[in-house]
């Protein structure tokens, strides 16, 4: 498989500052493993920048076998895997969703966004598919994971707008004046906002939570279900005939970790 | 505005060829081993004097691998310049420059400007393309060539200062009128958000600009 050949040199660029996945790191080869197991198991799809994240965020948490087992959970969803075909349609629909929902919490920021030229895919494609386990730091980015593992994609959208809610001043005021003689907001200032200031500002769990949970508390009923809709399609063909064998073969496991995963973050979850 | 001319270069070629470093060294001058993958797209700006002019970029840098090129092909309208890159260590990624430059010209006009970047000339000893191959393999393309290492920072600041020189030239060329306002149906010009916007409606995404096939 073609796709295999970038792995090792993405699995240095996986959380870098970790040293955990870097040659002769402690779960280099683990992680390895479980992409190269992946695009064998899944030749259709193959390995995609992106998955070294999911992989490396599983091994974070369980043994080996078990993260391979999550990962291909993980991606076996229409969700996830609708986003790593990276299927033109799959990929507009959810922008298209993204901006709606923007624009009815926060009309200024989509305002300002659409003003400048900044389409939401250059964002959302890096966050939906690493579930935000690039942009944040990882203790935040934990959280929403749990999150998304117990809600799904609607999770992704809240987690997105709850980010320009906390970067909100940053991106309407980018020298962090107001008045006509302040700086206006261009494409510069707001990839900065969406850059450096994220990872600077974005570094408590708690306060990204509450904004998540407003954020969700107040979106019209309507958005959520045409998200819970487009979650659950699939885009474009999704060929199977090649895995099936091996899909076949593979252990009853997986929807029981799966449901265990589950039971623990919900006890997890409602206990904070 | 604090410039004389805003021009927008995307960075293309195949994945760990070197592009986020170059990037990273001629926006910050610094380098790490450790660059994090690009998903998507990245983008930095650096505003530079070249010929008594002051030159903003503003630079894009793209997902390099091939499952990527469904998204990363709207980047390329509005292009003023792509800069390819390879690596000299990797003769596959060498391999690859006709096929990048089939797929940019899907989405550019022919006279966009280009320059072809052989990457990681600091690791002499790992060489699999020599300089000769890849200055014949430019001039059959008829674009420029340079070899660079983000890493010791050879000759990068100068890649960005010749695309920019060309540049500027076609730009006085074309613009007799002073304005630089992009030529109809051309691929060449400034990034104009409000009129771009205007010209697609409410696209604007990747809906029907990424599939283009």
């Amino acid at each position: 498989e073609k796709s295999t050949n970038c792995i090792p040199f993405d699995l240095p660029r996986t959380f870098p500052t970790l040293a955990f996945f870097c040659e002769g790191g402690p779960l280099h080869e683990d992680c390895a493993r479980i992409l190269e197991a992946y695009t064998f198991f899944r030749p259709d799809i193959g390995y995609v920048q992106g998955m070294s994240f999911l992989a490396a965020m599983l091994l974070l948490y369980l043994p080996a076998y078990p993260a391979f087992v999550g990962l291909c959970n993980l991606l076996n969803t229409p969700s996830v895997l609708g986003l790593y075909t990276l299927e033109p349609q799959a990929v507009a629909c959810r922008a298209r969703l993204f901006r709606s929902f923007c624009a009815q919490q926060l009309p200024a920021v989509a305002r300002c966004i659409d003003e400048v030229g900044l389409m939401p895919e250059m964002f959302l494609i890096e966050w939906f598919i690493t579930i935000f386990a690039k942009c944040l730091p990882l203790d935040v980015a934990s959280v929403i994971w749990d999150l998304f593992l117990l809600d799904g994609e609607v999770v992704l959208y809240c987690t997105a707008i709850a980010l320009f809610r906390i970067l909100e001043p940053s991106i309407l005021h980018p020298d962090g004046r107001s008045g006509p003689t302040a700086a206006t907001p261009d494409l510069e200032s707001i990839s900065r906002s969406l850059g450096e200031d994220l990872r600077k500002r974005v570094n408590d769990p708690d306060e990204l939570l509450w904004h998540v949970r407003e954020v969700w508390r107040r979106a019209p009923p309507q958005l959520l279900e045409e998200i819970r809709a487009i979650e659950n399609t699939e885009f474009g063909a999704t060929p199977s005939g090649g895995s099936g064998v091996l899909a076949a073969n593979m252990p009853r496991g997986p929807p029981a970790f799966l449901a265990s995963v589950r039971a623990a973050l919900v006890s997890r979850w409602t206990s904070r | 505005r604090d410039y004389d001319h805003l021009f927008k270069l995307v960075l293309i070629g195949d994945s760990g060829a070197g592009k986020s470093c170059l990037l990273l060294r001629f926006a910050d001058d610094a380098f790490t081993e450790s660059y994090i993958t690009t998903i998507g797209v990245d983008f930095r700006f650096k505003t530079i004097p070249v010929d008594k002019k002051t030159i903003k970029l503003q630079i894009w840098d793209t997902a390099g691998q091939e499952r990527f090129r469904t998204i990363t092909s709207a980047y390329y309208r509005g292009a003023d310049g792509i800069i390819l890159v390879y690596d000299i260590c990797d003769r596959e990624s060498f391999a690859h420059v006709d096929e990048w430059l089939n797929e940019v010209n899907r989405y550019v006009n022919e006279s966009t400007c280009k320059i072809l970047i052989g990457n990681k000339c600091d690791m002499e000893s790992e060489r699999q393309v020599s300089t000769e191959e890849a200055k014949k393999k430019a001039d059959d393309l008829g674009i420029a060539y340079i070899e660079c290492s983000a890493k010791e920072a050879t000759n990068v600041e100068q890649a960005f200062q010749m695309m920019s020189a060309e540049l500027i030239e076609k730009r006085q060329k074309q613009g007799a009128g002073g304005r630089s306002g992009p030529s109809a149906g051309g691929g060449v010009g400034l990034l104009q958000p409000k009129n771009r916007e205007a010209g697609k409606g409410s696209c604007g995404g990747l809906g029907s600009c990424g599939g283009g096939d």
